[in-house]
């Protein structure tokens, strides 16, 4: 077994298991941080009179949630695409097979954990 | 909304809560209303004396002291020397106690509405919880950093091995490798944006605390002037109707607010979170000017709590004046310092919202950060070279 095929497979199966899944979960976890912040600054910002200071600010979370929410759901579907291939990988090439026995992976290890869709902006602030 | 006395979580501590500007206003009407009547009174009398009569019923008046309660908050007792009571044309007897009673009552109708004015007035400030947007702002920079920090050390190992390290002859293989490069540094960028953001706010918190502060003290100082006023009119009680003498001081109110505020914000700026990596970004924005490895660049927080405490502790400038005010020159003073403190807090919050509409307006174009959604199924076969 060459080890540029355990390697290949190596990485593979991690970015399609864990590191990309790691990813979507890490962004969304920041997700609920900016949803969280804003709702923390919006009442303020009406009462003050909406000021560029805040509404601008406000306005920033808002975009940078809808790119971050998109960002996650990228992520989540780039660890299935790769798994997909990994799972294609391993099925097709015996030294694939054979270095994921040397790393101690089961076939049925091949899959993404439980990725949650991330709240709409409107859902997690309202 | 009502913050509650004496800040909230976070363990912010400073000098001003919703409650208790609610409450100082209050009293500042309380406090006019009651001199307005005394002054009322006092000049109903002063009104008379001048058209005294000195005789009745063609007998000669002999004005004598004539004690009586004025019906104040705190009742007291004043000596005006006065002729006999007059009787007036549907010949009901009209004692000067009532008299006094009636003068009283008019003038202090007239402070009526008094605190929700002076409140009104300082609209974009009252109710306005500075210390939930600098909390906020605290949380948002934390995040930018731990997040920040996770995605740099996540992702680009594995990109980089990705990219070099598979061989799939699937159609969608030049569509993933476009990928794996926005996916290395789209993610960083929006949360620099999310920094810039939590920036403007800190610093319009920061601007608001101060204002608060400003307003708070004035109004306290307001409310001093109208104790000090009044006292002086129980103190002086003999001289009625006359006003008190002039030996006494009060804390000045109206003291020159120009530029305080802003001084405050700007003396503190190197404490202050400027608006990170993207602060001088131009409309020239594109993704190649700023990769992911910007997010290194990020500042370390600056805990917005430790500005706002500094912030708040404006320095009263207390002067002391030898002329007594009347209730309309006290209350005048108040609304002109009020309208200051608003005008200059307002110029505190706008300068620090400098940039982010710019900001903003870059990242509503901002196309190179929405990330590609990948074929979470994608066709072909692993095939190595």
């Amino acid at each position: 077994m060459a080890e540029s095929v355990k390697l290949q497979f190596e990485v593979l199966y991690r970015a399609g298991t864990k590191n990309f899944p790691d990813q979507a979960a890490d962004l969304a976890a920041a997700l609920e941080g900016i949803s969280g912040v804003h709702q923390q600054w919006y009442e303020p910002t009406i009462r003050a009179g909406s000021p560029a200071a805040l509404a601008q600010a406000l306005e920033i979370n808002r975009t940078v949630y809808g790119l971050l929410r998109r960002a996650v759901l990228s992520f989540q579907d780039a660890a299935s695409a790769v798994v997909l291939i990994t799972k294609d990988f391993q099925a097709s090439d015996a030294e694939a097979r054979e270095a994921m026995h040397a790393l101690g992976i089961k076939a049925s290890d091949i899959q993404t954990p439980p990725m949650a869709q991330p709240p709409t902006f409107d859902e997690a602030t309202s | 909304m009502t913050r509650p006395d004496g800040g909230g979580g976070g363990g912010l501590s400073f000098d001003y809560s919703d409650q208790r500007f609610e409450t100082v206003t209050d009293k500042i009407e309380d406090l006019l209303a009651d001199l307005m009547g005394i002054e009322a009174a006092a000049d109903m009398f002063r009104t008379y004396l001048v058209n005294l009569k000195t005789y009745h019923e063609d007998e000669q008046v002999t004005p004598t002291v004539r004690p009586m309660n004025l019906p104040a908050s705190k009742p007291f007792t004043v000596y005006p020397i006065l002729p006999e009571p007059p009787f007036d044309t549907s010949g009901d007897q009209h004692s000067y106690q009532d008299w006094i009673n009636q003068a009283y009552a008019a003038g202090a109708q007239s402070a009526a509405g008094t605190g929700a004015w002076l409140r009104s007035i300082m609209d974009n400030f009252y109710l306005v919880d500075a210390e939930a947007l600098i909390n906020g702002a605290d949380q948002q920079a934390g995040l930018v950093i731990q997040h920040g920090t996770t995605l740099t050390a996540n992702l680009g190992e594995v990109n980089a091995a990705l990219a070099d390290e598979w061989d799939w002859d699937g159609d969608s293989m030049d569509a993933f490798f476009t990928w794996v490069a926005v996916a290395d540094a789209a993610p960083a960028v929006m949360l620099l944006f999310a920094y810039a953001a939590q920036s403007s706010v800190a610093k319009a918190g920061a601007a608001i605390g101060a204002t608060q502060e400003a307003m708070m003290q004035q109004a306290e100082n307001a409310r001093d002037a109208l104790e000090a006023t009044i006292k002086a009119w129980h103190d002086d009680a003999d001289a009625f109707p006359f006003p008190p003498g002039s030996d006494w001081k009060f804390k000045d109110i109206g003291t020159a607010i120009g530029g305080v505020i802003q001084s405050k914000v700007e003396s503190l700026s190197d404490t202050l979170p400027d608006l990170g990596p993207l602060g001088n970004l131009g409309k020239d924005w594109a993704l190649d000017k700023v990769t992911g490895k910007l997010i290194s660049k990020i500042p370390a927080v600056k805990p917005a709590t430790l500005t706002y405490k500094l912030l708040t502790t404006l320095e009263a400038n207390e002067v002391e004046v030898e002329k007594q005010p009347t209730a309309q020159v006290i209350i005048d003073t108040v609304e002109q310092t009020f309208r200051d403190i608003a005008k200059e807090g307002d110029a505190a919050v706008t300068t620090a919202g400098e940039g982010i509409a710019t900001l903003a307006a870059s990242l509503h174009d901002a196309d190179q950060l929405v990330m590609p959604r990948p074929d979470p199924t994608p066709t072909g076969h692993y095939e190595r070279d």
